[in-house]
């Protein structure tokens, strides 16, 4: 085992990489997952009608976390780890990167535990846990120890074949009503922050960056990219709670577990009725490149700081993903586990990567 | 009664008799030819007797006087071979490749001069797989000679490199590697010729053995070369910057690197107006589609989610199946089954028995069965569908590859319906992404995403539009217009 692997730049093969603009549908892929189809309720609780301008300035929020960390990464040239090791040294940067593996996997975790318990209690009631979470795995394992180009490429597929969704919000604006988006700003400084809060979980997902950023052709060309995928992301967002607040109520709204799946229910076709479950499957494909991103990355923290190659990490890393959703069982456990990932990622966000910024303002950059 | 003897010998035989009165080592003939004291060894079955005679031996005659070496010099034949002291490694070597060894029996110089006799081949037909109504009707046949002369005389440019290598270590076969100097990425050339140079297998007797052998993933059910029996559509192929090989001994070219679109654009494609072309092309990407999805999507649709359908639809389907006694994912599987059987079996047999097997199973079985109450008709229209969608698909490689994606897909949709389906998708996809032909990406216009290659992908667009060679490939030459080039190609070095 090598512990020094982190302290030098990782050295990413040509053939490796892939191109600046396919930073778009990664950061976009793994931000939009399972949290779409249940977001609203959760900022809506606290803003209600104002959930959009929750929204937008969430959006807003990340677009300045992903300015500092590519000016981050652009000073200092490789990845995450290696800036650990060469912000904080060897062993202090070990339990770091440790734990932002850790995180990513739970990212993984919370995002299929989400989706079987969506799957439970819309399609098949009864279904095994671990059934779901079998093939769910093991697909992500084949993706991941496919490399990174493919996992890319599930990204590209998975957005193209997914896109169309959106437009299924056609039919809750058409059946809805303005007036629920009224009255304009209603609510305390300390309600928004409430939901500023809560809405960070959604935007999860860009921060894989941090590990992926050495498999960028032209890293610094593709800033403009990931900035755009953001945007898509939280205007992706901003149309679902414009629908959701206009086709229910307030008070209808915080009864329901998964408002965008209630909606679905009056999406009609001439030859296809109740859309939510083509809508279920579908979502297969979405959480599937989270979960294949996650897992990619929280492998990748143990090949820089252990030097364990992907293929062979990959094999007990997506074991923990097979194993772990089990563990929760309950409405309550799943809610718990999304709240401290959320938490997390809140951390991440707005605490340890502007304290990394800080740190790269003073420190020498290490190459150029 | 007794039709054999037991202990006769073979030694009796009239010709092994002939042959023992000669010096016969390792089937090589020995003979003194009669003219001065020049001998001859060759194999009998190999070369042209008559030109041996005709031009050999008179050659000999007239020139009675000459050494050895001189007679080297002199006699008039482009193909032949001088060695000094050749070992009995060399003589066998040579002998086998249809060559007539002469010597003095006072030198030890030998001669060898190429006879092979001209092989009996089956004449350039008319392409059966792929045939076309418009455009040329040649086909590669068994020989290589003639298949590169196919090739040849399509392209009459010297930037047209053909290497040839021997591959197997009985059977020798010789496999010629083409490719456009100035257009080919150096890369693909290197990766396809390293690759067949690599080859140690014993035996190659078609070129489907070599391309088994070389695919980037052996493991695949999908096809990483096309082989194609049209001249044109490799000279196509070699335009485009693809490289090319021909195996002696087999009516196929094959090239790479391809992209998966390719095995659906038939060479037709090229010879009909671009309209109908895209039309055509759109349609058989579509019966894939129906190909693979179709049985499944009716399996999970019927056995998990029939809300669904509308209630009309629905009434049509429910009536259909209220006899059935079986889940719908056995009687799937059972109608793919007899398809795949009826298939087999009209393959298996001659032309004329194979059409009345496909009415007899086709009909018969067919009304039979949903008369018993064992297939619901909507599904037997569905699975005669699909099966006939798998037919469009130009290249048979990939048809097989079609319909064999198609049962896992079936028994997947009889888990969880339409999630599983998707994920089956999934599968599929991912599996497909991380394939490559020749180290080139396989999903190659679609992912990595080039638009400006989707010109001859999906669709055909007009000649006039696709000036550009595809982008993947990283051809040296990117243009195909012949403007744009000041030098004339043929000055090539």
């Amino acid at each position: 085992m090598n512990l020094n692997k982190s302290k030098f730049p990782p050295q990413v093969h040509e053939n490796a990489k892939i191109a600046p603009e396919l930073v778009f549908f990664l950061v976009i892929g793994a931000q939009v997952g399972v949290g779409i189809l249940g977001f609203v309720r959760y900022i809506a609780k606290f803003v209600n009608q104002d959930s959009w301008l929750v929204v937008i300035v969430g959006g807003l929020g990340i677009h300045l976390v992903i300015w500092m960390m590519f000016s981050i990464l652009n000073k200092h040239g490789g990845d995450i780890f290696n800036i650990h090791h060469q912000f904080f040294g060897k062993w202090l940067s070990i339990p770091l990167s440790m734990m932002l593996s850790l995180y990513y996997l739970a990212t993984a975790v919370v995002v299929l535990r989400t989706f079987i318990e969506a799957v439970q209690n819309w399609m098949f009631p009864g279904l095994p846990t671990w059934t779901l979470s079998l093939i769910f795995a093991g697909l992500a394992y084949y993706i991941v120890s496919k490399g990174f180009r493919v996992i890319t490429g599930i990204a590209f597929f998975s957005f193209v074949l997914t896109v169309w969704i959106l437009f299924t919000h056609y039919f809750p604006i058409k059946h809805g009503h303005v007036i629920n988006l009224m009255p304009f700003l209603d609510h305390g400084l300390g309600d928004f922050y409430q939901a500023f809060k809560v809405m960070v979980l959604s935007f999860i997902g860009f921060e894989y960056l941090l590990a992926y950023y050495p498999h960028i052709q032209d890293p610094k060309k593709a800033q403009k990219w990931a900035h755009f995928g953001s945007a898509s992301t939280t205007v992706i967002y901003l149309i679902t709670t414009i629908s959701t607040l206009m086709y229910f109520s307030p008070k209808q709204l915080q009864g329901l577990t998964w408002p965008t799946l209630q909606e679905w229910k009056i999406v009609t076709f001439p030859f296809i009725e109740r859309f939510e479950y083509i809508g279920i499957s579908f979502f297969g494909i979405v959480i599937l490149i989270n979960l294949a991103l996650a897992l990619w990355a929280s492998c990748r923290g143990l090949n820089r700081v252990f030097d364990i190659k992907i293929r062979i990490s990959v094999f007990p890393v997506s074991l923990i993903l097979l194993l772990a959703p089990a563990f929760f069982t309950t409405r309550f456990q799943v809610d718990e586990l999304n709240n401290y990932t959320g938490k997390m990622g809140y951390y991440l966000f707005y605490a340890y990567i502007p304290l990394l910024f800080i740190i790269s303002i003073f420190k020498k950059g290490a190459n150029k | 009664m007794r039709f054999f003897k037991t202990g006769k010998s073979i030694k009796s035989h009239p010709i092994a008799e002939k042959k023992e009165n000669k010096q016969l080592d390792n089937n090589i003939l020995w003979q003194e030819t009669g003219i001065s004291d020049w001998e001859s060894g060759y194999i009998e079955s190999l070369i042209s007797q008559e030109r041996f005679n005709k031009e050999v031996l008179r050659f000999l005659q007239d020139h009675k006087m000459l050494s050895s070496k001189e007679m080297y010099e002199q006699l008039p034949f482009g193909n032949k071979h001088w060695n000094e002291n050749p070992d009995k490694k060399t003589i066998n070597a040579m002998v086998l490749q249809g060559c007539v060894a002469l010597k003095k029996s006072s030198s030890t110089g030998m001669i060898f001069v190429h006879l092979m006799k001209e092989q009996t081949v089956r004449a350039i037909s008319v392409p059966e797989v792929e045939f076309s109504v418009i455009g040329p009707k040649e086909a590669f046949n068994e020989a290589l000679e003639t298949n590169l002369v196919l090739i040849q005389k399509r392209l009459p440019t010297s930037a047209l490199q053909i290497e040839l290598i021997e591959i197997g270590l009985r059977t020798k076969t010789k496999v010629a590697v083409l490719y456009l100097k100035d257009v080919a990425n150096e890369q693909n050339v290197k990766t396809l010729k390293d690759r067949l140079a690599g080859i140690e297998y014993d035996h190659i007797l078609d070129s489907s053995y070599l391309i088994q052998m070389i695919e980037d993933n052996k493991m695949s059910i999908f096809p990483q070369f096309i082989d194609t029996e049209r001249p044109d559509r490799i000279v196509a192929s070699l335009i485009e910057g693809k490289v090319a090989f021909i195996t002696q001994g087999s009516p196929h070219g094959v090239y790479g690197p391809v992209s998966i679109l390719e095995f659906f654009s038939a060479f037709d494609d090229y010879f009909v107006s671009w309209h109908i072309a895209s039309l055509f092309r759109l349609m058989r990407m579509v019966a894939v589609f129906f190909s693979i999805f179709a049985t499944p999507l009716y399996v999970s649709v019927i056995t998990y989610h029939p809300e669904l359908i509308p209630d009309d639809l629905l009434t049509t389907l429910t009536t259909s199946r209220t006899d059935i006694p079986f889940p719908p994912v056995l009687e799937a599987l059972f109608l793919e089954l007899t398809i795949e059987l009826l298939r087999e079996a009209g393959a298996r047999l001659p032309t004329k028995v194979g059409q009345t097997i496909g009415i007899v199973g086709g009909i018969v079985i067919g009304t039979a069965s949903v008369e018993a109450g064992l297939t619901s008709n909507v599904l037997l229209i569905i699975v005669a569908l699909s099966a006939l969608a798998s037919f469009t698909t130009p290249v048979y490689r990939m048809s097989n590859a079609i319909r064999l994606v198609r049962f896992p897909m079936i028994i997947l949709s009889g888990f969880w319906g339409l999630l599983s389906l998707t994920l089956g998708l999934m599968m599929i996809i991912s599996h497909l992404l991380a394939l490559t032909s020749l180290g080139r990406p396989y999903l190659a216009p679609i992912y990595p995403p080039r638009l400006s290659d989707w010109k001859d992908s999906f669709v055909r667009l007009p000649f006039y539009v696709q000036k550009e060679r595809p982008k993947q490939l990283k051809v040296k030459e990117k243009r195909k217009m012949s403007w744009w080039k000041k030098r004339d190609i043929d000055e090539f070095e």
